[in-house]
């Protein structure tokens, strides 16, 4: 099922509404390719949906289990698939921590600090020259709060001109806790919980939260919490009512008890089968009721609900608010439905939600470190196995012609990284950063040794990349009166990256991505109707990179969702929108982007680009990834196209372009008074040379219709004002305002 | 610079306004030979530009791209007495004769989103970025034309003592 809202819209319609929507926009998500999986997508690389068990501290960037080409790496960290409830969490054993001896150098005496870097031996840490550490082949991984990935870097033009990455400043900002999504300083006691959305916290904000959780001692009773597979939640209206009628219930059946003569429900359903459903239901409110007490208890107990503004038992809006935050400061796949991977994390004491947490950073800061992308996913671009037999396994050609599995380098790269420091257990790390004061992590390197790469790796690697759109509907997704019609999808579209290697195409990862459907839009009558998106197929060329890009919103946008309130120096005054232009996280484009351009060789020999609006690019929209449609680009979950655009930057020729002027600027009138969009530039350039190849495949029309439809089509339900001119189609089409679907 | 159908008629409404008074028609024909030149008005350039292509151009290099502070620049029009609001705290007074406000703030402090009421015109909002220095010429200025309610007809989503929208449930 679709979920035909533009990407505002469905923030208010599908995801406030709970979870029934969005289970069912995303029942049925499958792997990246091959059989249909209930679950996770395996090999997403991001963590996984809510309602599989295995949400909070998915290892980011690492894949399932099945078929592991190399599991080594995954199996040492316990439960990556499962992070389980209550249990310790650690390091599996095998994985002594500590560096290796034969890596260990000497204490380093009299030098800069940012020389320095963290190694830890039998008898302690030590401080080591880390240009040493550079040569004797091992990693320095940047552990200091001012760390952002390689996108963001400043750069400098060929003559030696500064190019400035403004977005960096605010990703540190962010990831300290310092600052909101303009820069701005956050107020007291505020924090960004902005993982989900790409910008994992510095250590220093790990560091609180462990010193923090150390003294709680929240006691929830994890058997109630885990009685019930969710919580059933409404909004303020709905509950007053359903709470009702569970009260009206419980009256009624206690009524029937007292008549029949029993002492409890049971024998109430036993004795009299006419109760049987109400008795069922009954108990489950009961168990839900008892697990709700649990859950504002923990939320209470970690101080991200104020007991003072919620009303015990209420879903009220700080209750709301807490969930949220609990679910993404912890890395659950949810929006504030009490789902029950959230009710899993609930179990866990917070220094374990912590450990996973920290797992999860140091995943990331690996990645980046090593320069690598592999994170066990390509498994999914491997047709899928006969049942009962094992997937086939991603191979290259070594040196001697040998078939060498494709490894897990980012989950080896971490699992080296925490064993180099120490930190085998949520003990090991509150130690680790009672040992370090915050201002250690100004700046702080730790030098470990990675795996080593593959043959394959190399300054200029041979890559391309592939996105399959699966299983593609054209036809409408409702029938003549309204009713919506299944459209089911057993193969979703995926993102495939390549490198060409000894004569094969070897997959270095596979990830779930969206392709375009039908979706509103608001015509050029003033109406709003259904359209289809189409992702276009065929090569295409990735020839610039954008980190922090611009999203232009089309004239078609509901200026509503262009104004917005926000906290300005002690008011809250109206003032334009700019979240989904960006630049930033919550930017249609997300924090990254690589254009999608038409290659063509003219006459006399020289390419000619042309841009149809595509992009691959990182998306705040992190549930849309479960299995919704875009308007025709392929979104990535943040954090993956952050590393996956840092890697091909790093392996492939790529100079830096810097910011590009834009001037963009649309005044417009709402509520009676006037409002001011400015746009001044795109956001942070790189070009690749030569580009990479990217194609879209067409993947596997289903239903009737085999080609999309062109024209605009009414939305059952809406009632449309036909004295109006026609809506105009893209005869008019002005380059600006339908470029860039998000 | 491509002008589009759309652009030049959503600009003409823009700068023009309603054309139903006689000062509408005379900002037309005034506008009409500005277009006919080589030169279009700054504002106007400007809010045309980003609909003319996809034409990748470098911004202006700043002197100093890690200066401390940054001097912000905006210019209301017409000429009138105005107050410059930043959140809760007044930024500026404006008077005929002082239409310009210089604002210094550290480099990298956030937008400053900014309200400018006068009296008789719509209240309007608009954005200064601080992340970029104005002192060598490298934005960011803003010059802000302040609408009458009966000048903001032409504008994207004017409706006249209602919301704008139109999609009708």
């Amino acid at each position: 099922m679709s979920c035909p809202f533009p990407a505002r819209v469905h923030r208010v319609h599908c995801v406030r509404t709970g979870a029934a929507v969005f289970a069912l926009a995303c029942a049925g998500a499958v792997a990246c390719r091959g059989k249909a999986d209930l679950g996770h997508g395996r090999g997403q690389g991001g963590p996984p949906p809510p309602g599989s068990g295995e949400a909070a501290g998915q290892l980011a960037g690492s894949a399932g289990q099945t078929a592991q080409p190399d599991g080594a790496a995954r199996a040492a960290l316990a439960g990556p698939r499962s992070e389980g409830t209550a249990g310790e969490i650690g390091l599996a054993p095998g994985h002594e921590p500590g560096a290796d001896p034969n890596d260990l150098l000497p204490q380093a005496h009299g030098l800069a600090r940012e020389r320095l870097a963290l190694q830890v031996a039998p008898e302690g840490e030590r401080w080591v020259d880390g240009e040493e550490a550079r040569r004797r082949g091992l990693a320095l991984v940047d552990l200091s709060d001012g760390f952002a990935p390689a996108i963001f870097q400043d750069g400098k033009s060929a003559t030696g001109v500064p190019l400035p990455n403004r977005y960096r400043a605010v990703f540190v900002g962010l990831a300290n806790d310092r600052s909101d999504g303009d820069g701005e300083p956050l107020r007291p006691g505020e924090r960004n919980y902005l993982e989900l959305y790409g910008i994992p916290p510095s250590l220093s904000v790990l560091r609180q939260r462990f010193i923090e959780d150390a003294e709680r001692e929240c006691g929830v009773d994890a058997a109630k919490l885990l009685a019930v597979d969710g919580i059933a939640t409404w909004g303020k209206t709905s509950e007053k009512k359903e709470l009702a009628r569970q009260h009206g219930l419980a009256q009624r059946l206690l009524a029937a008890q007292s008549r029949a003569g029993v002492a409890s429900l049971a024998e109430l359903a036993a004795k009299e089968p006419r109760y049987r459903k109400d008795v069922k239901e009954q108990l489950r409110a009961d168990n839900e009721r008892a697990a709700f007490a649990e859950v504002e208890k923990r939320l209470i107990c970690e101080g991200l609900l104020d007991p003072a503004r919620h009303q015990p038992g209420w879903y009220d809006g700080p209750m709301r608010n807490a969930t949220m935050n609990f679910q993404q400061k912890n890395g659950i796949f949810a929006q504030a439905d009490l789902t029950r991977s959230t009710l899993e994390a609930m179990t866990r004491p917070p220094l374990q939600n912590d450990f996973l947490a920290l797992r999860r950073v140091l995943a990331e800061r690996a990645a980046h470190a090593g320069g690598v992308v592999e994170d066990g996913s390509a498994v999914e671009a491997m047709p899928p196995a006969p049942r009962g037999q094992p997937r086939q396994v991603p191979t290259y050609r070594n040196r001697a012609g040998e078939a060498v599995p494709v490894p897990d380098l980012v989950g080896q790269a971490t699992l080296s990284l925490m064993a180099g420091l120490g930190l085998s257990r949520a003990a090991d790390a509150l130690a680790f950063f009672r040992r370090h004061p915050a201002s250690d992590f100004r700046a702080l390197r730790a030098a470990v040794r990675f795996p080593p790469l593959p043959e394959y790796y190399g300054p200029a690697m041979d890559l391309l990349a592939e996105i399959d759109r699966g299983d593609v509907w054209y036809d409408l997704p409702f029938d003549g009166r309204g009713k919506r019609l299944p459209q089911p999808r057993a193969r979703f579209p995926s993102f495939t990256l390549f490198v060409r290697w000894r004569g094969e195409k070897v997959p270095l990862v596979c990830w779930r991505t969206t392709i375009g459907g039908w979706r509103s839009e608001l015509a050029t009558d003033g109406q709003e109707y259904y359209r289809y998106k189409e992702s276009d197929v065929g090569p295409r060329v990735w020839r610039h990179i954008v980190a922090s890009p611009v999203w232009l919103p089309p004239a078609t946008s509901p200026l509503g969702s262009m104004v917005k309130t926000k906290w300005v120096a002690g008011a809250y005054p109206h003032v334009v929108n700019y979240d989904e232009t960006g630049p930033g996280y919550l930017s249609a484009y997300g924090l990254v982007a690589g254009i999608h351009e038409e290659m063509r060789r003219r006459a006399d020999g020289s390419l000619a680009f042309s841009d149809d609006g595509i992009r691959t690019h990182g998306s705040f929209d992190y549930l849309s990834l479960r299995g919704r449609y875009s308007h025709g680009c392929h979104r990535l979950y943040n954090n993956l196209a952050v590393r996956l655009f840092s890697f091909v930057l790093a392996h492939r020729h790529a100079r830096a372009l810097g910011p590009m002027a834009l001037g963009f600027r649309r005044i417009f009138y709402w509520e009676g008074e006037i409002y001011d969009m400015r746009l001044p530039n795109r956001g942070f350039y790189y070009e690749l040379e030569p580009p990479l190849p990217i194609e879209t495949l067409p993947g596997t029309i289903k239903g009737k219709e085999q080609r999309p439809l062109r024209g605009y089509v009414a939305i059952p339900g809406l009632h449309y004002d036909h004295r109006r001119p026609a809506p105009v189609l893209e005869g008019g089409k002005s380059g600006i305002d339908d470029r860039g679907a998000p | 610079m491509r002008w589009t159908r759309r652009g030049v008629s959503s600009a003409i409404h823009r700068a023009v306004g309603s054309t139903r008074s006689g000062r509408g028609y005379a900002r037309l024909v005034l506008l009409l030979i500005v277009l006919a030149g080589t030169r279009a008005p700054a504002a106007l350039r400007a809010s045309l530009s980003a609909a003319s292509d996809g034409k990748l151009e470098p911004e202006t290099p700043e002197a100093n791209p890690y200066s401390a502070d940054v001097t912000l620049r905006l210019t209301v029009t017409p000429a009138l007495k105005a107050v410059v609001m930043w959140g809760g705290k007044t930024l500026a007074q404006l008077a005929p004769g002082r239409m310009e406000a210089d604002i210094v703030r550290p480099r990298g402090s956030g937008p400053l989103d900014l309200e400018i009421r006068a009296d008789g015109y719509l209240p309007y909002h608009t954005r200064l970025y601080t992340d970029r220095d104005n002192r060598d010429g490298n934005a960011d200025k803003v010059t802000v034309r302040m609408y009458r309610d009966e000048d903001a007809c032409g504008l994207l989503g004017y409706r006249r003592g209602g919301t704008p929208g139109g999609m009708m449930k």
